[in-house]
């Protein structure tokens, strides 16, 4: 199910009725409270089911599955304490892995690694024949594999949640229900932003009451802006500019191939924050309230904030995870170095399986390693805003690769770069309005954080009829400015 | 921070501004919402949507309440999809 689309609309007041009238229920009657309140926990899994299930019943079922085993893993840890040692959480970090590898990377490991290893030693061995016979077999079945949407997502929660556990942070969910919400939570289940356990589960155990005060205002803001940064900016940008340019590099000149590049550049930003924002507006309608994922990236003035700012659930997962795990940065420059270049790789490989996905953050991982040097290595300090262009451009020659890992990798990626050399070559595209929609996708990051906290005071104060009533003539508006039909969200793929 | 809770609402008060926001959208976007209806596969649900978008859609045309969603189109397609604007 897609956000902005009539049946999430539909759906999303079925949700919001049934929940918030549970809970009025429960409040009203003494004798059923508990009753009521489970059944509301219930009504929130089967809701987020649902919303899964629209794509696919099986992997639901799938994601129910986690959610039981991987909740059975953090009771085995928390019922045996330091006893229980290393093996659960080695156990269930393996399994998620697992699970997450199979799906996404059977393909890519069987293609890059399995097969031009097994070419060599069946060479050696003679046998050449029977390992092509074996690939040729072994194809049909690789391409029955599909992705299940979100998947890297809620993986990554449920690790977080048994880590959690594993190293005493927090403490399982008191009931599997609590912890089958948290992973299953429908506004973040299929791209983010990757919530912890310590922050959702509490609030999944004690389910806000009819006291809990919405703030309404915020979340229409941010349900609107979000509307508008995917179906007006960021389809459009796709639609008219980065999706021609990458499919078709050759038939581009040096300014449509920089106005493609910018435009993907924005398409993303503008495509991933939406969602999130979406989210944490549907969220907070619930009385649950999600951390910010994204803060003005393009603003930033070194690779390090970028990452601050950019998916900031990720990059903050990564670092707790992974980056810190590994050392960090307390073992010595060449060990941090290495840290931040195998943090980046992983984090790059998580977008996609694929070189270009794997390079793109090999060389993140490379800027913020060169970054951290040159820091340490000189005292000069460019003005914070030729640092701030000089980052930005260096991020979108970046998304150049990573667009390409979408498609068919390196020879997309060459083909855009030969589009930059035909420097005399006519613009075939809308470049006019289309840098109008530029600006616009770059200004939206002002709505981003805390920045809107002025517009959302005032709405504040109006009453939530009023609220109501100019959310739909914007919500109107919106619609009519953007083009037919909705694109899927960018971020769905990984 | 500013402390912005007290001005928060209660989850009626949210429902109804929810209400409200439900019963204006789907007035203003009616026509278009039937358009779209005509285009979904045959079947139940396709003659349900129509059938509960039919006459929200009659009125909305008949109030002019839809010119907002009209004049917004009509922005994007003198606007954003010229096909004149080459450089």
């Amino acid at each position: 199910m897609l956000f902005p689309t009539l049946t999430f609309a539909v759906f999303f007041a079925a949700v919001f009725g049934l929940n918030w009238g549970l809970a009025a229920l429960a409040e009203r009657c003494a004798g059923c409270e508990r009753w009521l309140v489970s059944l509301r926990k219930l009504v929130l899994l089967a809701a987020s089911l649902v919303f899964y299930g629209w794509w696919s019943w099986p992997f639901a079922l799938m994601l129910l599955a986690s959610s039981v085993i991987n909740h059975g893993f953090a009771l085995w840890m928390a019922g045996r304490g330091e006893r229980s040692g290393r093996l659960p959480v080695s156990l269930a970090v393996a399994l998620n892995v697992g699970v997450l590898v199979f799906f996404k990377y059977t393909g890519f490991l069987f293609n890059e690694a399995v097969a031009p290893l097994g070419v060599k030693v069946a060479g050696w061995l003679g046998r050449g024949d029977a390992w092509i016979a074996f690939l040729e077999s072994a194809q049909p079945f690789l391409c029955t594999i599909v992705l299940p949407v979100g998947i890297s997502f809620y993986t990554f929660q449920a690790l977080s949640y048994v880590i959690d556990v594993a190293r005493g942070e927090i403490k399982p969910a008191r009931r599997w229900i609590d912890f089958a919400n948290y992973l299953a939570f429908f506004p973040q289940l299929v791209a983010g932003p990757i919530v912890r356990a310590g922050h959702l589960i509490p609030a999944m155990e004690n389910l806000p009451g009819t006291k809990t005060r919405l703030d309404t205002a915020r979340a229409g803001v941010l349900i609107l802006v979000g509307l508008f940064k995917k179906t007006v900016v960021a389809d459009y940008l796709a639609a008219n500019f980065a999706d021609p340019l990458f499919v078709m590099p050759e038939e581009f000149g040096a300014i449509d191939a920089l106005m493609g590049v910018y435009a993907y550049t924005l398409q993303i930003y503008c495509d991933f924050s939406a969602y999130s924002d979406i989210a944490i507006g549907c969220a907070l309608l619930l009385g649950f309230e999600f951390p910010v994922n994204f803060d003005a990236p393009y603003f930033s003035d070194s690779f390090k904030t970028f990452w601050r700012r950019w998916h900031i659930s990720l990059s903050s997962w990564l670092r707790d995870y992974l980056y810190i795990p590994m050392g960090g940065s307390r073992r010595g420059k060449a060990r941090t170095y290495a840290n931040l270049l195998i943090t980046m790789f992983l984090g790059g490989l998580w977008h996609g399986a694929g070189w270009a996905f794997a390079l793109w953050g090999i060389l993140h991982g490379a800027l913020l390693a060169a970054e951290r040097m040159l820091g340490r290595l000189v005292s000069f300090r460019p003005p914070k805003w030729l640092a701030r262009i000089f980052v930005f451009h260096v991020v979108a020659f970046l998304w150049i690769l990573f667009r390409s890992g979408s498609a068919d990798g390196m020879e997309t990626f060459k083909g855009v770069l030969n589009a930059f050399r035909s420097a005399g070559a006519e613009s075939t595209l809308p470049v006019k309005a289309g840098a109008a929609v530029l600006a616009a996708g770059f200004a939206l990051q002002l709505c981003d954080g805390a920045r809107l906290a002025w517009l959302t005071d005032r709405v504040r104060r109006w009453p939530t009829w009023v609220q109501g009533g100019l959310a739909a003539v914007v919500f109107t508006i919106i619609l009519g400015l953007a083009p037919e039909g909705v694109a899927p969200f960018i971020y769905f793929q990984f | 921070m500013k402390d912005t809770e007290g001005r928060n609402v209660t989850w009626r008060a949210a429902a109804a501004g929810l209400a409200v926001f439900y019963a204006l959208a789907v007035l203003m976007n009616a026509p278009e919402m039937e358009k779209n209806a005509e285009n979904m596969d045959y079947g139940a649900a396709r003659d349900a949507t129509k059938a509960l978008v039919r006459p929200v859609a009659r009125l909305s045309a008949m109030f002019r309440i839809d010119f907002l969603r009209r004049k917004a189109a009509r922005v994007r397609g003198r606007w954003l999809d010229q096909e004149d604007d080459l450089l």
